[in-house]
């Protein structure tokens, strides 16, 4: 029992797992890059990178077929650790390594909290207009909002993940259950009387009966977007109300019960903040007689809801905006009017600095103890001669 | 040593659990009510209202993955290693004409170019149900390897007025021949389907205002900016009702003998197809045949209030129901239309019509 605890201390604290590890990164950064053709950047994300092991589709089965980055990324992050912890001893001749590797602990660290906390947002403005919130690019959520209030909106939010077959979705602020009758992360939506032959719609009120929805296999392409679609029961505490038809493709559809009014939209995920961004001016500029982009910028006008701030500011390339937790990247722009700011959330982002600044204060401080010591060590020996 | 261990293993699982802890939840929260939410604009929206091709391919046609340029893609292949390809491709305007296309697949098969007066021996035409296609032809009895197989090409085109649709069947001359009737068939099964309702709204607007004036939504396709508050006052012998599902408001006007009209408001984003559409949609309702853009005109008047200009009709059809009567309003505003429509019984209708006029003088927008 002793000598399988001491193997099991060996093999994490051994080198050859960091070779092997390493070897194995190398080959995962390969094989995701050629896979990247199939799936796109967002798709070998998830499918190589955030996940422990990596499922190949093998004709409807999953098949593991490769560790996944966190995975690879945990056991390297042990392995660095456990060897310090079982190895090292900590004297000052040594503390220039001591830092460099907990500068690379940090990163690496870093690097997992970054995917496991890092939210991306975008936000669409165009001259004049405000807004509280910015928009998920690639999830979506199907929002149930109760609008009798005249001066607030109360919302449900319901993630897109959880929109599955036979899921029934309950919550105390509505007096209604949601279950989920069918679903297709994408699809073509057209009006029936533009689709003869199309099987009938499990829709029951709204636009949905008058709606022909055919499922298409899902894109990954970063210039397309998938258009979801779900057919969805309420069912109250009488039984079945009604079923509807929810798709990115449909505007807001309104219901009423129990004397309130539901206004439901699936839309892309919003993230709200206790701040308005209004786009005061946007300018974009080309280099002379051509359309080749030189400059584009947005002047902003930064207001919370405190009053505590009311100030312009200018996100430029290289200049965004940081505020309570936020960055605003000028991300791209629809016409010269329209701005695309990308909003990123991420807790972690100085961890990435902080851990380099350590690698590089570490090497420095190591190769100036060396050679401190080897000059000390050639003076004393020409002193001697 | 044993506290070391105890370390190791409480920072893997630690992290471990880590890994797992994204998941999604139903979260709720309150926020102050803000304009009309922006659709968004859906992807087929950008492919610029290209309709959809429909076909039926043989069944020994093998259909491949379509990539950025293709619309469609087929391998044909023989036991004895044969191989043909078909594409279908699609592009804007005329790409340089019948000569350029015939030059450009000449040169695909290492043949000279011809010139104008050529082309009439070489492109025919075939009628099909989705238009009229030109067909051209040609092989390289020159082999370009000593041993390699002749190739040959049957290409065909269709012109519409925005676009130019190409279909191709290239390969071994011995596939491409045997293929030929094949593909002329193919060129008679292709259809084409209406464009994506994404991608074009004012197509839907028929449909879906229809559905909301019974009480339905419409599809997203409409301008993003803030609409304005409209009010108005109704007269107190109007009946409120329910306000359904898209109804702005909703009233029921009475008549003699318990008969009753029914007085919708509804509004769409952006101009809903336009007043010309819209009216005729309405005669549409009480069986009217519908009417010409300049005839419409002559069969409105116009009310003019507080710097608002309302489209005003007064139709009078026959449905089912006897005598129906259609009183309705087109008001538009800067990014949505407002429809004001009483229908119902001719009698009952009639009697509401000076109502009706002084409701529009209470309409105001803010």
């Amino acid at each position: 029992m002793h000598d399988t605890g001491k193997a099991f201390v060996q093999f994490f604290v051994s080198l050859k797992l960091t070779v092997v590890l390493l070897a194995l990164s190398a080959i995962l950064v390969f094989a995701a890059t050629l896979d990247q053709t199939h799936l796109g950047i967002w798709g070998i994300q998830e499918k190589w990178f955030r996940s422990l092991v990596v499922l190949q589709d093998f004709k409807g089965v999953p098949v593991p077929i490769f560790p996944g980055g966190y995975f690879i990324g945990t056991l390297l992050l042990i392995n660095l650790i456990a060897a310090h912890i079982y190895r090292f001893t900590f004297n000052w001749k040594k503390s220039g390594i001591f830092i460099t590797h907990l500068g690379l602990i940090i990163l690496l660290v870093g690097e997992l909290l970054t995917n496991l906390w890092q939210q991306d947002f975008q936000m669409r403005l165009t001259e004049g207009e405000s807004k509280n919130y910015s928009e998920s690019p690639r999830k979506n959520e199907l929002a149930v909002i109760d609008t009798t209030d005249p001066e607030y909106d109360h919302v449900v939010a319901i993630p897109e993940a959880l929109l599955r077959p036979g899921k029934s979705l309950q919550t105390p602020k509505l007096p209604f259950r949601l279950v989920v009758r069918d679903y297709f992360p994408n699809a073509s939506l057209q009006m029936r009387s533009q689709v003869p032959n199309a099987p009938a719609s499990l829709a029951t009120t709204g636009i949905g009966p008058q709606v022909a929805v055919t499922p298409l296999p899902m894109t990954y392409k970063e210039n397309e977007t998938n258009v979801p679609a779900a057919y969805v029961e309420l069912i109250g505490p009488q039984g079945s109300i009604n079923t509807w038809l929810f798709s990115t493709a449909l505007t807001d559809q309104t219901f009423q019960f129990e004397g309130k009014t539901y206004r439901f939209v699936l839309r892309p995920e919003r993230f709200y903040t206790k701040f308005t961004v209004s786009l005061l001016k946007f300018s974009h500029d080309r280099f002379a007689g051509t359309e080749i982009d030189k400059n584009f910028s947005s002047r902003v006008r930064l207001q919370t809801d405190d009053g505590s701030t009311d100030r312009e500011v200018l996100i430029y390339m290289n200049n965004p905006l940081r505020f309570q937790g936020l960055t605003f990247y000028q991300a791209g722009y629809d016409g010269d009017k329209t701005t695309f700011l990308q909003v990123v959330k991420n807790p972690s982002w100085l961890l990435p600095y902080v851990a380099c600044a350590m690698i590089f204060a570490g090497l420095v401080i190591q190769f100036g103890l060396s050679l401190v010591g080897f000059a000390k060590k050639r003076s004393n020996q020409l002193a001697v001669a | 040593m044993s506290l070391r261990r105890l370390l190791s293993v409480t920072a893997a699982a630690s992290l471990i659990a880590l890994s797992g802890c994204r998941d999604s939840k139903i979260s709720s929260y309150r926020v102050r009510k803000e304009a009309p939410a922006q659709p968004s604009i859906p992807p087929a929206a950008m492919d610029g209202g290209v309709p959809k091709l429909h076909w039926k391919a043989p069944a020994d046609w093998k259909e491949q993955p379509a990539g950025n340029v293709r619309i469609a893609s087929f391998s044909i292949t023989t036991p004895e290693g044969g191989k043909a390809d078909m594409s279908v491709t699609q592009f804007p305007g005329d790409v340089g004409g019948a000569l350029a296309n015939v030059n450009r697949w000449r040169g695909q098969l290492g043949l000279p170019a011809v010139t104008e007066e050529d082309l009439p021996k070489l492109v025919k035409t075939t009628t099909a149900p989705a238009g009229e296609f030109s067909v051209t032809e040609f092989g390289n009895d020159n082999k370009l390897i000593e041993g390699s197989k002749h190739d040959a090409m049957i290409g065909a085109w269709l012109k519409q007025p925005e676009r130019t649709w190409f279909f191709k069947l290239s390969g071994d001359a011995e596939i491409v021949s045997a293929q030929r009737d094949a593909f002329m068939a193919f060129l008679q099964s292709v259809e084409f389907a209406a464009p994506d309702v994404a991608s074009d709204p004012a197509s839907l607007l028929d449909g879906a205002a229809a559905a909301a004036e019974n009480g339905a939504a419409p599809l997203a396709g409409g301008p993003a900016a803030a609409n304005r508050t409209v009010t108005w006052t109704a007269p107190t012998e109007w009946t409120p009702k329910p306000l359904g599902q898209m109804r702005k408001g909703s009233f029921a006007l009475h008549g003699v003998d318990a008969a009753e009209a029914d007085f919708s408001i509804i509004s769409f984003p952006g101009e809903a197809g336009g007043i010309a559409e819209n009216l005729n949609r309405w005669r549409k309702q009480i069986d009217l045949p519908p009417l010409a853009p300049t005839d419409l005109a002559g069969a409105s008047s116009t009310v003019a209030h507080d710097g608002l200009r309302f489209t005003v009709v007064n139709y009078l059809g026959t449905t089912a129901n006897g005598p129906t009567r259609l009183l309705g309003a087109i008001l538009p505003l800067e990014n949505e239309t407002y429809f004001f429509k009483i229908l119902g019984p001719d009698a009952v209708v009639s009697q509401h019509k000076d109502a009706f006029i002084g409701f529009l003088k209470t309409v105001k927008v803010r």
